[in-house]
């Protein structure tokens, strides 16, 4: 994080999300997931967006590669820029190029990512020849190389096994070889280990992140865990019902979080490493986003609103001028201060 | 049975609440043998917080299913006031549950989406004390719990999933339990309303003097609910002792591995934790290693560990723990 | 963790926005919902059942096959007995809308009174099996053990024997009354709706709210009522639905085989279309009447199941 230009938005970045709004039909009306989201992801970063569940995080990750549900899912405004292509008006088949190659994604569950019936090797294999013409036996030997390089023991036989025959941790390796396989500049990362046990969590964070150094390139992890971030990401997207409220390093944002949500959401995490006698807590729960309340939507839920904060939207800026850290608050200099 | 439980002609007055000795519970199938608890042995003091904490598949789940004799189990024993459980014909059973309420994980699948929260919270009541007032003390529960009474009337999909756990845990509350058993009641929920379900669940500790078993596999959630914590590994308790010298003296290399491995929400830990990574995978409980089953992902095994299943440490110690080297160990404190 | 459970919030519809001041705990925090009134799940059921069309059309047009088969005395122009013998095999015209058969008996009269005893052995069939499937369904699920055993063996042989041949084997054993063959019909269909019902207790029991009941000391015939049933209903329903449809199509069978009611006395679609079978080309009226009003109400009945099947089903998240 010693690379001055990353801090002013937008400058050079790899991929680049501006204002995207992507809205998504349920039966009970038309939920906007993503409400003007900006971010810029940089190479050879790691940048996590984090938020609770249904603030839009997994609809911000589909929108980027163009795969929202096809009926119901729709982007209605801003642009994905990556390496200043707009992939929001890229055709299906430019998509699909990119998709893999260029950016790749690594599911939640990976038994959604794999083919039941097919053994992964050849589905590495496959992934491979689809986008470069490679014989066979030489598809072959990258994926059993890439198996290794994501340190599955006995990779040669392991490349024969159904996806059913692999613990979750294993066919999460295997989704994160599949996902590298072509070398991306891009991987995003929904919830790589969130259905994983804790043990088993830190070993695929491990390998993920040895792999993204190995192999210089991005990552743009969607996440609810706190504590993942802080032990993985360089910087931090906080995402509050639909919106980016907080965007920084990961050291000033945990620091000194400047928003009431950042602030309130680490202080009611119980933490392994000190017992406080009582959780602080955020009241309430998350809006809709049918419907969600004006002006600033954890306006509802927040200690320092004030009239201001449910009649008018607060802008995202920088503040301080210096800390990097962009926020969304009328009140960001008390929230900071305190 | 209530009047023999208030006369209690079994037991002494004093003595553990809950004690839990050697229980065991095999799922046989034609082709194997699960062993989902493989002799478990605990006791939990009136008023006490025990955490009994593990991985997925580590039968922390089906403890508590076993206790309740919501399943039966293969063996073992389970005394409640000194009653023995396990032995009690089915209608008695019935008769004890009053004492005993459970949470459970999910909100979404623990209330019946077809009732009103008036009947899901009264229906303990409407049971065990039929001629009460039911409505007054419903809304007296919702209110405990932080909801509004007027909520009586509506039903679960209609309720947030923090809310529904409220509904929840008013519904166990209902029949006045003596021991709250809790199985991983906050983690379906997001951060934000886990720490209200927690905080609810200490205010009514202190203030109803419940004592609770938490089973959880979130160590930090654990550390902050729980006085006392046990640690299974594949249907055995590995490590048990007071929060502090489970959490700061680790002697079980699991429960070391275990807690270096939990992500701590602070940047500037990434480099000051000395992580003990495990290598391998968990192993499976239908086909367990020999001996000790952690012996496989631990980096302290030796050849005894193949061949001699080391035993939780006897009664009388107040931090026993299942391993042949536990004295000998340098096991990193965390953090 | 494998054993975490949906994320909450379920979809990101229906969260409660929730305006309450951060009060410290001790009875004065609570927290508000987002509509005024409770919806019950019933309502939430009928509200999504009225906007699949086809079901909805489909009762309309099943009420006036009800009301016309019901009100058959009222409304038909001549009785299902009454014979025209100036007008024999006469096709449609202003006296017979839809002609009349061999004996001069009007066609769209039969037609009606038919549709009576067809209804009814469909209805009634129906809910016999219903009744009887259910009861023995939730109880083979609930307790398992020779209750259970007993059903599925005797499921399975019924399955295993062509079901057809048995309904004529115990049809000719019965009489030819409406009775006994309301009686061959319901002794075969309520199998299926016992399998389906078990199958569905199976997993309902092992939901967490069940063990909750259990867990509350809560006897069992009232978790089978209370926690059981209700959240049958969908299965119950449907399955009820499809066999109103089938027995009116198996009435329709045996009847046209001469198994069924007895044509002598009482008309059904079905023996209307065994009687007149030999004249599909040379007075098709007579055997396209009874015919589509077998289709018609068949078809109605099964839309109507397969809108019920998709309103009723609680995990379609909120309206």
């Amino acid at each position: 994080m010693n690379v001055p230009d990353r801090r002013i938005p937008g400058a050079a970045a790899l991929l680049s999300v501006r204002g995207l709004r992507t809205e998504i039909d349920t039966e009970n009306g038309t939920v906007t997931a993503a409400d003007g989201v900006s971010l810029d992801l940089h190479g050879d970063e790691v940048l996590a967006v984090v938020g609770e569940s249904g603030c839009g995080k997994t609809m911000l990750a589909l929108s980027i590669l163009g795969l929202l549900p096809r009926r119901t899912g729709r982007i209605t405004g801003g642009q994905v820029l990556f390496r200043g292509e707009d992939l929001t008006q890229a055709t299906p088949a430019r998509l699909r190029e990119i998709r893999g190659a260029d950016i790749a994604m690594i599911f939640q569950d990976a038994l959604t990512g794999l083919h039941p019936l097919q053994r992964v090797g050849d589905q590495i294999v496959e992934m491979i020849r689809a986008h470069e013409p490679v014989r066979r036996d030489a598809a072959r030997r990258r994926a059993v190389d890439l198996l290794d390089l994501v340190g599955i023991p006995d990779p040669d036989r392991r490349a024969a096994s159904f996806p059913h025959e692999l613990s979750g941790g294993m066919r999460q390796r295997v989704m994160i070889a599949m996902a590298v396989a072509l070398d991306p500049a891009v991987l995003i990362a929904d919830e790589p280990t969130t259905a994983l046990d804790v043990t088993v969590q830190a070993q695929v964070l491990e390998t993920l992140a040895r792999i993204s150094g190995d192999l210089n390139g991005s990552i743009l992890l969607i996440t609810h865990d706190f504590g993942v971030v802080a032990g993985f990401a360089d910087r931090v997207a906080v995402m509050y019902a639909g919106r980016l409220v907080e965007q920084g390093p990961v050291a000033e944002v945990y620091g000194r979080p400047r928003h009431p949500y950042t602030a309130g959401l680490l202080a009611s995490m119980p933490r392994i490493d000190d017992i406080p006698g009582r959780l602080e807590r955020i009241a309430g729960t998350p809006p809709s986003l049918i419907s969600p309340p004006p002006g600033c939507r954890f306006a509802p839920r927040c200690g320092f609103a004030t009239d201001l904060c449910g009649e008018l939207t607060p802008q995202t800026r920088l503040w301080p001028a210096d800390g990097g850290v962009t926020v969304a608050c009328h009140h960001a200099e008390r929230v900071g201060a305190g | 049975m209530a009047h023999s439980e208030a006369s209690r002609p079994f037991g002494p007055e004093t003595g553990p609440l809950l004690a839990v000795d050697g229980l065991v519970k095999h799922f046989s199938t034609r082709r194997a043998t699960l062993k989902a608890v493989d002799g478990v042995s605990f006791t939990l003091e009136e008023g006490g917080t025990l955490g009994l904490v593990g991985e997925s598949g580590c039968g922390k789940s089906t403890t508590a299913r076993l206790i309740l004799r919501l399943l039966e189990p293969t063996a073992g024993s389970v005394r409640f006031r000194g009653r023995e459980l396990t032995t009690l014909p089915a209608a008695e059973v019935r008769l004890l549950r009053r004492r005993l309420g459970i949470v459970f994980q999910d909100p979404y699948a623990s209330l019946n989406p077809r009732m009103t929260l008036r009947n899901i919270v009264g229906e303990g009541l409407a049971v065990w004390e039929p001629r009460s007032d039911i409505d007054g003390r419903v809304a007296g529960l919702l209110e405990r719990v932080g909801l509004d009474p007027a909520f009586a009337g509506r039903y679960p999909h209609e309720l947030s999933g923090g809310q529904r756990q409220r509904v929840a845990i008013a519904r166990a509350l209902a029949p006045e339990p003596s021991l709250l058993i809790c199985d991983e009641p906050v983690s379906a929920l997001d951060v934000s309303v886990q720490a209200q379900i927690l905080n609810l669940l200490a205010d009514l500790r202190r203030d109803l003097g419940l004592t609770i078993l938490f089973i959880s596999h979130d160590l930090a959630v654990v550390r902050h609910v729980c006085e006392r914590v046990a640690v299974m590994h594949l249907g055995r308790i590995v490590e048990i002792g007071a929060r502090a010298q489970v959490y700061d003296n680790p002697r079980h290399p699991y429960t070391a591995a275990l807690l270096s491995a939990v992500p701590v929400p602070d940047p500037a830990h990434r480099h000051r934790r000395s992580r003990v990574q495990l290598a391998g995978e968990v192993p499976s409980p239908l086909d367990p290693p020999s001996g000790c089953t952690f012996r496989t992902r631990c980096p302290h095994a030796a050849e005894r560990c193949a061949t001699e299943a080391p035993e939780l440490a006897r009664r009388g110690a107040d931090h026993p723990v299942a391993c042949h080297f536990a004295a000998d160990l340098p096991l990193a404190a965390q953090p | 963790m494998s054993e975490q459970g949906p994320g909450p919030g379920g979809g990101m519809g229906g969260e409660a926005p929730v305006g309450v001041p951060d009060v410290p705990m001790g009875g004065g925090e609570t927290e508000s919902l987002a509509t005024a009134t409770p919806i019950s799940p019933w309502r939430l059921a009928l509200r999504r059942f009225l906007r699949r069309k086809p079901a909805v059309i489909s009762v309309a047009i099943l009420g006036v096959i009800v009301v016309g088969a019901t009100f058959a005395d009222q409304i038909a122009p001549f009785g299902a007995l009454e014979q025209d013998l100036d007008a024999i095999l006469h096709g449609p015209d202003g006296t017979h809308l839809l002609g009349t058969d061999t004996l001069g008996r009007d066609n769209l009269s039969r037609i009606l009174h038919g549709g009576r005893v067809s209804l009814l052995v469909g209805i009634t069939v129906a809910l016999i099996a219903g009744g009887v499937g259910t009861l023995i369904g939730i109880l083979a699920g609930y307790y398992g053990g020779l209750i259970d055993a007993t059903l599925m063996r005797l499921t399975d042989t019924l399955l295993a024997l062509p079901g057809l041949m048995v309904v004529i084997i115990a049809a000719r054993l019965l009489g030819d009354g409406t009775w006994d063959v309301v009686l061959v019909l319901s002794g075969i269909a309520w199998m299926t709706l016992a399998r389906i019902v078990r199958g569905k207790v199976l997993t309902l029991k092992e939901r967490e709210f069940v063990e909750a009941a259990r867990a509350l000391g809560v006897p069992a015939r009232q978790i089978m009522r209370r926690h059981l049933l209700p959240n049958l209903v969908g299965e119950i329903t449907v399955t009820v639905s499809l066999t109103v449809a089938a027995a009116i199509l198996a009435e329709s069978t045996l009847s046209f085989l001469g198994l069924g009611v007895s044509a002598t006395h009482t008309a059904t679609w079905g023996n209307m279309l065994g009687g007149n079978e030999g004249f599909v080309t040379t007075a098709p009226w007579l055997v396209w009447g009874p015919g589509l009003a077998i289709v018609i109400t068949a078809l109605c009945v099964n839309f109507i199941g397969d809108g019920l099947r998709d309103s009723l089903d609680p995990t379609q998240g909120k309206l």
